[in-house]
């Protein structure tokens, strides 16, 4: 076995680090270099993996508040004759009678569809009419109890008090009514098929719609009773039915949608809405991608835009594989076509969603639970838990507000390997950047 | 030892100095080109060369017009003595005459369906995104027996089909409106030229009305030519080798004649996919072969197809106000051509078409985590463009 080499001239490293300046100047440099070098790929990995998990936070507990909406008003019976007097009925259908078909006039309906028909101011006597006539005026009162299986009653009133997405294209569009129940529009047309006014009013589940139409003879031809006769008479029908049903009963006609609510200016896209630093909290090194809103109705309407941005951190490249985060944020923007009713619009389509999740019910087969209205963000808000839609899915927590003429929602899940995330967290993180979004509208 | 100078040591010393500093600034180099993204070959590949844009963009209708569009100077020659049982109001206008006598009774109707778009559903290639690709999706004839004749002059494209019982009925496309123009006589059928030019001389108001720029001529094409039959090469075969690990940087990456959502879905047409993914990219191509029909023969049908998806990249939006879109028109590959990408929207996409052949090319990262730059996104989907284009023409 050799003897082990002492000579200073051959023990290396070690010896030269020990015995010359110049090694040990290289050796600090060296050691230097490297230090900067590992800084610069931990960074480089930082930037790309991130440390630890990637969604750590910090969040902002969702704040509960006291219900602040109160319950809607429940209609389950209508007035007798729809709520229309005698007087009125005879004044806007001359002659018409409560005895069906008797003299050639008649009133027709049952409880919440009553008409009144008037030929020649009630003069006509005859069964089956045909011929010549000087004038026909029908008074029409409709009024529906929304009830549905699928959602709440109010919510599913409000979807009947929507126009048709038509309505809002046409040269003359619904006017606004104000001092008629909950809300209110009218429209008329001297169209043979719409013949006169209609008016709409909203109470609680009620929904009532009068309509009151006729033409007079001139010269050979029909005439449609004029704008003025047909509204007026169509409101002061609606406004007696409003006051038996215990409601608004002063209708107005109005060109502005009280309290006339300007709407908020700056809408930024929904992937702008948030800084990348709050999404780093809840879905750190996350790609985005296009998406659609979930609760809030997806409406391709006149005046009505609807955009949406979500956000997905994984960090494996297969699904069902590490842990996965999904942010998505729906920004829906309801125009002023009228000063104000962009706001007005927004909080109807806001309290349709609220009924339903408070009444824990909605269309689809989803389930939501742990509903609590939130103190903010904007002017009311709530939070909400989808239930997991599958077994791998998980729970999806939403946080959904209205401000002015806005309805945004943000919605948050995720999965640490196959176990999805639940509870507060999902809440809260969505609470979190929803509180961001409504820092970036500008009014 | 302790008196040796220092100056004895030091060439030796400064040479293994230099030798270990060398070492460690070759084992950083590693690590940095290891650390950081390196440019890869795609960097050697041209841009799609970009030309003028000729797909025109048609005008944006937000309402109907008043009365529809129909004078009343027209109305009153069609219509005598008319009535009006639809003011327009939800997009329908009805008019009939009222006299009792079945010689003269005549009725007018005229109806519009607007188109918004309808909203991008990732990885799903829909035409429809723009609000005229959305019309042109929905363009049909309104009867399905009766036959149709193409109409030319006539809004951004129209037809016409005429019978005894419902007499001439127009159908034509204004940018995002479809129209429908009907003229008849409910009891003694019109004379067919008296029905078709009345539903003309309407729908030629209406077309104007609706913003058309060109006063409306509107005349009976020419009937359609046989579209003669055509096959498309074997895509995975037209793209060359060394494009390939070009653009899928693999070796053993072989092409799938299947498509994984990026398949062109065109009614009738004989389609035809390929696709290669390697660990990082995805190339996929699909070809269309479009057939012609009653109205129209197969290359003016696959320009249709064509200008659908030419309109929806057009009018495709970035998802941030800070991304960088790109949209143009491409010289030089088939007949008409487009380059598109969108950040984390549209991949890097090439569509163009030869004859009545439609060809959509997408080249992106498998990863969606990491996508690819968009110079490398576009310049990969025009190589294999350009060599699809090629089989196309040799084939």
């Amino acid at each position: 076995m050799p003897a082990p080499d002492t000579d200073p001239e051959s023990t290396g490293l070690a010896h030269r680090l020990r015995t010359d300046r110049k090694w040990r100047r290289g050796a600090v440099a060296a050691a230097l270099a490297l230090v900067l070098v590992a800084a610069a790929v931990a960074a480089v990995a930082a930037q790309r993996a991130g440390p630890g998990g990637i969604s750590d936070g910090p969040l902002t507990a969702a704040p509960a508040t006291a219900d602040p909406v109160p319950a809607g008003r429940i209609v389950q019976k209508v007035p007798a004759n729809c709520g229309v007097s005698k007087g009125t009925a005879a004044r806007l259908a001359p002659g018409s009678d409560p005895d069906a078909e008797k003299g050639g006039v008649f009133r027709a309906g049952g409880p919440g569809s009553c008409m009144w028909y008037s030929l020649d101011d009630g003069k006509a006597k005859c069964g089956f009419c045909t011929g010549d006539f000087r004038n026909e005026r029908v008074l029409d009162v409709d009024i529906a109890l929304a009830g549905s299986r699928l959602q709440s009653p109010i919510s599913d009133a409000l979807r009947l008090m929507d126009d048709t997405p038509a309505f809002a294209r046409g040269p003359a569009r619904p006017q606004i009514v104000e001092g008629l129940g909950e809300e209110a529009t009218a429209r008329y047309s001297a169209d043979t098929e719409t013949e006169g006014a209609i008016v709409k009013f909203r109470v609680g589940n009620a929904v009532a719609t009068i309509r009151y139409r006729g033409w007079d003879a001139v010269r050979g031809g029909r005439r449609t009773i004029q704008e003025k006769t047909a509204l007026d008479g169509a409101l002061a029908a609606a406004s007696e039915t409003a006051k038996s049903m215990g409601t608004a009963a002063r209708p107005v006609l109005s060109r502005v949608k009280h309290p006339g609510t300007p709407p908020v200016r700056h809408v930024p896209k929904p992937c702008d809405a948030v800084a990348a630093a709050t999404v780093d909290k809840v879905a750190r090194g996350a790609y985005r991608r296009r998406a659609t809103a979930s609760l809030l109705p997806a409406l391709n309407w006149p005046g009505t835009s609807t955009d949406a941005c979500t956000w997905k951190a994984r960090t494996s490249r297969y699904s069902g594989e590490g842990q996965s985060r999904t942010l998505t944020v729906a920004i829906i923007v309801e125009e002023d076509r009228v000063p104000g009713l962009g706001a007005f619009t927004a909080a109807r389509r806001y309290l349709g969603v609220y009924e339903n999740m408070r009444a824990g019910n909605a269309p689809g087969s989803d389930r939501f639970t742990g509903f609590e209205p939130l103190a903010g963000p904007g002017e009311r808000a709530f939070a909400v838990t989808r239930a997991a839609r599958t077994s791998s899915s998980g729970d999806e927590g939403f946080v959904v507000f209205q401000k002015r003429n806005l309805l945004v929602e943000v919605s948050y899940q995720g999965a640490d390997e196959e176990t999805p995330l639940s509870g507060n967290r999902l809440v809260d993180s969505a609470y979190t950047v929803a509180v961001a979004v409504e820092r970036s509208l500008r009014s | 030892m302790t008196g040796t100078p220092r100056t004895t040591a030091s060439p030796n010393g400064t040479g293994g100095a230099v030798l270990f500093a060398a070492v460690v600034v070759i084992v950083l180099s590693i690590v940095l080109v290891k650390a950081l993204p390196s440019p890869g070959s795609l960097d050697r590949l041209p841009d799609p060369p970009a030309g003028p844009d000729r797909v025109p963009a048609g005008p944006a209708v937000g309402a109907y017009p008043e009365r529809c569009g129909v004078s009343a100077a027209t109305l009153a020659r069609l219509v005598p003595d008319a009535r009006t049982a639809k003011d327009g109001g939800q997009g329908t206008c009805t008019w009939s005459s009222h006299r009792d006598d079945r010689k003269s009774e005549r009725h007018l109707s005229v109806g519009f369906t607007l188109f918004a778009g309808t909203a991008l559903r990732p990885g799903v290639p829909q035409t429809g995104r723009a609000p005229a690709a959305a019309a042109m999706k929905s363009l049909g004839p309104k009867w399905s027996n009766v036959t149709g004749t193409a109409v030319t002059g006539l809004g951004d494209e129209a037809f016409v089909q005429v019978s005894p019982s419902t007499g001439a009925t127009v159908v034509m496309r204004v940018g995002n409106a479809n129209v429908t123009v009907q003229y008849r006589s409910l009891f003694l059928p019109l004379p067919e030229e008296t029905a078709r030019d009345g539903a003309f001389a309407a729908a030629s108001e209406v077309a104007a009305a609706l913003g058309t720029r060109t006063p409306a001529h509107p005349a009976i094409a020419a009937a359609p030519r046989p579209t003669p039959a055509r096959t498309v090469p074997d895509l995975c075969a037209a793209v060359s080798e060394r494009t390939l690990h070009r653009l899928v940087e693999g070796d053993s990456v072989t092409g799938e004649p299947a498509s994984r959502g990026g398949a062109l879905a065109i009614k009738d047409a004989e389609v035809s996919n390929c696709s290669w993914r390697s660990m990082d990219r995805e190339l996929a191509v699909s070809a269309a072969v479009v057939p012609g029909s009653g109205l129209f023969d197969g290359a003016r049908l696959a320009t249709r197809e064509y200008v659908m998806r030419h309109a929806d990249a057009r009018a495709e939006e970035t998802l941030s106000v800070h991304d960088r879109k790109y949209f143009r028109a491409v010289t030089g590959l088939g007949d008409q051509a487009f380059a598109v990408q969108v950040p984390e929207v549209v991949p890097g996409e090439v569509v163009f078409r030869d004859g009545n052949v439609l060809v959509r090319v997408t080249y992106e990262a498998t990863d969606e985590r990491e996508p690819l730059s968009r110079k490398h996104a576009l310049r990969g989907a025009y190589a294999a463009a350009q060599e699809v284009a090629q089989s196309l023409t040799t084939h």
